[in-house]
């Protein structure tokens, strides 16, 4: 598998806006009002999320405090050090209000107050390595190919409208180093050349509303893998078999077939691609490849034992890193015994 | 007169000789004959002599016809498969032995079968490109385009016939839609591998002396990567590449006002288009990779559905129910999802792919599930048709969340494409492992 996913996708979490008002101060330092700060966990909430309120204070002795939490207007907790609260955050683009309270020893109170708004960062992950058509899988990334990646950001306001794509600055990440040429302002795509075999690369995206208001994180690790070789009979009427693999061991209700290569996920944009090299052996002797399909070959078994043990080795003209390999073993029938009995279709 | 005796007991010993040659040949073909009727009722059908009809004429059969011409293509060709298609069939008993006799003369309205098709029936044992229920004069008929040929049939789920319509022969069709009009989208590849895809309809034709049924049909752009359709008016949605990545082109039936509603650089989605007009994106599932789906706003800004599921899978229905798979860790679990509410992880292991809604009132859905272990990277082999499983079919309430076993084939069959009648009595499946075409009778006396 090429790709592990390292942090739960992209979610978008917002976390909106943080501020801290100064309530009122009846005595002691100025700005002292404004000692008290919430922070909360996790960084990058998301809808529905339960999350953990903390007061901080690098004045008030909070710890000897009377501390209440209020959440849009109710009171969920209060007391004497009371300093951490939880709640559940709502749907996208709902806002949570947050406010603590704290009333000192001497007499000296002070609040802060937040607004959270939950948001979603999604990072998909798509490659340009080669899959046949009508493929229904994903792309997988191999060695050489190219990593397409797009953060698909979820910045909803609480009057319902969203923040568009040109509103919010992305910066790309690989292995912590900032991507500048994919960075920037309504860059939420950006593309990378795959890493070595073996090796892992740590993708990280962060979205941030210019407004400063939204903001979420995400990220994925990449590990590239080598391309499979699978191979298909190429019939006449119904066309490349794509449903039916070749396993290891095969009968063919003929003397005669043409079989194909499929490299999926190999660094080409068609399977005749001119950098794909194709080594074909039947019965252990080399058989040169076709120039116009190099990924096919035909057998006919016609005034043969009627076996076949078909090897292939797929290289690269430029990457050393491609390199697949694949052996199937055929029994071709006499077409006498098989007309009888046999079912193409099966 | 020695010599008399001499010949005479050498004809007696050559009339011995002979009788048990064709003693021993009997027996050979007989045995021959049941080793057949055992593998073909293991695939499904059984061929009787002809007359199970109450209505026979001397004329050649359109089916016949088919399979003549199937065969004559096959002998051509030299890759026939050297049987009799079972083009028409009617079933007398289970899946395990059914019959077939040949359809009717001209059109099988004017047939009336004397027994009722099995439960299960093998509609087409050759490949197929797609099929779909339409109703045609109060009653469903099941339409599919054969793989090798192009030809359309229609089978009559009540009587077990089924006919050709067309005979234009259009080979290598790898996947067909039915859209609404009764028109038809057909994908190809040509001989450079380029995806061809043509949208058409099957119409009278009066040129000839007999009636007879046409496909005639328009070339949509190559390149179509996929293509998915307005279920009410046959509009079209198709992903196309360009150079920094794909377009979702928006265009009427036949291709006409084409305007590109959507751009990503994300290439491999699949698109769904439900009745009430929303349309669904969802990633290419691979198994444990984290997939999304998105509902696709008009203006082509995407709305999240379904996040981060390892090797997802979806199935939306009209008015926002959802089934959705995962393939995480070599397990497969299926998912069903109404509107707004959480998800219920449903007791059976298969993926979206293998799953269908009824169109009844109720939010009833119909999955066919492997019995048995699957591989542990089951998503990618089955889509690269390098591991075929066996499916029972089960019968999801999605509103209770709960789930039943539908139907076990006494065969091994891999179902994917599933379609149900509007009237939800027959199911259609395709079994992947072959193309083949198969048909199940939902409601059971």
């Amino acid at each position: 598998m090429a790709i592990r996913y390292v942090s739960s996708a992209c979610v978008f979490l917002a976390a909106a806006l943080f501020f801290s008002f100064p309530a009122y101060a009846q005595v002691g330092l100025p700005g002292i009002e404004n000692s008290v700060l919430i922070t909360y966990s996790p960084v990058y909430p998301e809808p529905g999320d339960a999350v953990r309120l903390s007061a901080q204070s690098s004045i008030l002795d909070l710890s000897k405090s009377n501390v209440l939490w209020r959440v849009n207007g109710k009171v969920i907790a209060q007391g004497t050090g009371v300093t951490s609260a939880d709640v559940t955050l709502g749907a996208l683009g709902v806002a949570t209000n947050v406010e603590v309270s704290v009333a000192a020893q001497d007499d000296i109170v002070a609040s802060a107050q937040a607004t959270i708004i939950p948001t979603e960062l999604d990072l998909l992950v798509d490659s340009d390595s080669y899959v046949p058509p009508f493929y229904r899988g994903r792309a997988y990334i191999s060695p050489g190919t190219r990593v397409i990646l797009r953060a698909i950001p979820q910045f909803k306001r609480p009057g319902g409208s969203y923040v568009s794509d040109t509103n919010i600055n992305f910066t790309w990440k690989k292995n912590g180093e900032v991507i500048g040429s994919a960075s920037g302002r309504g860059r939420s795509s950006a593309v990378i050349t795959a890493a070595h075999l073996f090796g892992t690369e740590r993708i990280t995206v962060e979205a941030r509303s210019t407004d400063g208001l939204f903001a979420h994180e995400a990220s994925y690790s990449l590990s590239p893998l080598q391309p499979t070789l699978m191979l298909y009979q190429d019939h006449p009427l119904f066309g490349l078999m794509y449903h039916q693999a070749l396993g290891p061991t095969n009968f063919i209700p003929d003397v005669e077939m043409t079989f194909v290569a499929v490299p999926y996920f190999a660094e080409a944009q068609r399977p005749e691609d001119f950098a794909l090299i194709y080594a074909w052996r039947v019965n252990g002797k080399a058989i040169p490849s076709s120039a116009a399909s190099p990924n096919a070959i035909t057998i006919n078994a016609e005034n043969s034992s009627g076996r076949a043990l078909l090897g292939l080795e797929l290289t690269h003209a430029t990457n050393y890193f491609l390199d697949a390999k694949g052996s199937w073993s055929i029994t071709f029938s006499d077409s006498t015994t098989l007309d009888l009995f046999r079912n193409l279709g099966q | 007169m020695k010599t008399r005796t001499i010949i005479a007991y050498s004809l007696a010993a050559m009339i011995v000789l002979i009788v048990g040659a064709f003693s021993g040949w009997y027996f050979f073909l007989k045995t021959q004959s049941q080793t057949t009727a055992t593998e073909d009722a293991a695939r499904g059908y059984t061929i009787t002599p002809r007359g199970n009809t109450t209505e026979q004429s001397s004329q050649t059969s359109e089916i016949e016809r088919a399979g003549f011409f199937s065969r004559l293509l096959s002998s051509i060709t030299g890759s026939g498969t050297g049987v009799s298609e079972p083009l028409a069939t009617i079933l007398t008993s289970d899946i395990s032995g059914f019959s077939e006799t040949s359809a009717p003369t001209s059109t099988s309205t004017s047939v009336v079968a004397t027994q009722r098709p099995a439960q299960l029936l093998h509609v087409h044992t050759k490949p197929v490109a797609g099929m779909a229920f339409i109703s045609i004069g109060g009653s469903e008929l099941l339409r599919y385009v054969e793989r090798s040929s192009g030809n359309i049939f229609e089978a009559n789920p009540e009587t077990g016939l089924a006919e050709r319509l067309t005979n234009t022969l259009v080979p290598k069709i790898y996947e067909v839609s039915f859209t609404p009009g009764g028109r038809i989208i057909e994908r190809s590849l040509d001989a450079a591998g380029t995806i061809v895809t043509t949208v058409g309809s099957v119409s009278t034709s009066t040129s000839s002396a007999t009636s007879s049924m046409m496909f005639s049909s328009i070339a949509l752009p190559p390149h179509i990567k996929n293509i998915t359709f307005d279920p009410k008016t046959g509009a079209l949605l198709y992903f196309i590449r360009e150079a920094s990545g794909v377009a979702g082109i928006r265009a009427e039936w036949s291709g006409a006002k084409p305007k590109k509603v959507f751009a990503s650089t994300i290439v491999h989605w699949r698109p769904q288009w439900l009745s009430d007009g929303r349309i669904i994106l969802t990633q290419n599932a691979s198994d444990d990779i984290p997939g999304y789906a998105y509902e696709m706003k008009a203006d082509g800004t995407l709305t999240s559905l379904v996040r981060a599921v390892p090797g997802l899978t979806t199935l939306p229905r009209a008015g926002g129910a959802l089934l959705y798979g995962q393939s995480s860790g070599g397990v497969l679990a299926l998912f069903v999802q109404t509107q707004g509410s959480a998800p219920i992880r449903l007791q059976m292991r298969t993926i979206a792919d293998k799953c269908v809604w009824s169109s009844e009132a109720e939010l009833i859905a119909y999955c066919g599930v492997p019995q048995g272990v699957t591989p542990r990277r089951f998503l990618d082999e089955w889509y690269r048709g390098a591991t075929h499983s066996s499916d029972a079919l089960w019968r999801i309430n999605a509103t209770t969340g709960s789930a039943e076993i539908v139907y076990t084939p006494g065969t091994s069959i891999d179902m994917e494409n599933l379609t149900v009648s509007s009237a939800g009595t027959h199911i259609a499946f395709m079994n992947a492992t072959d193309k083949s075409l198969w048909l199940l009778r939902l409601a059971e006396e």
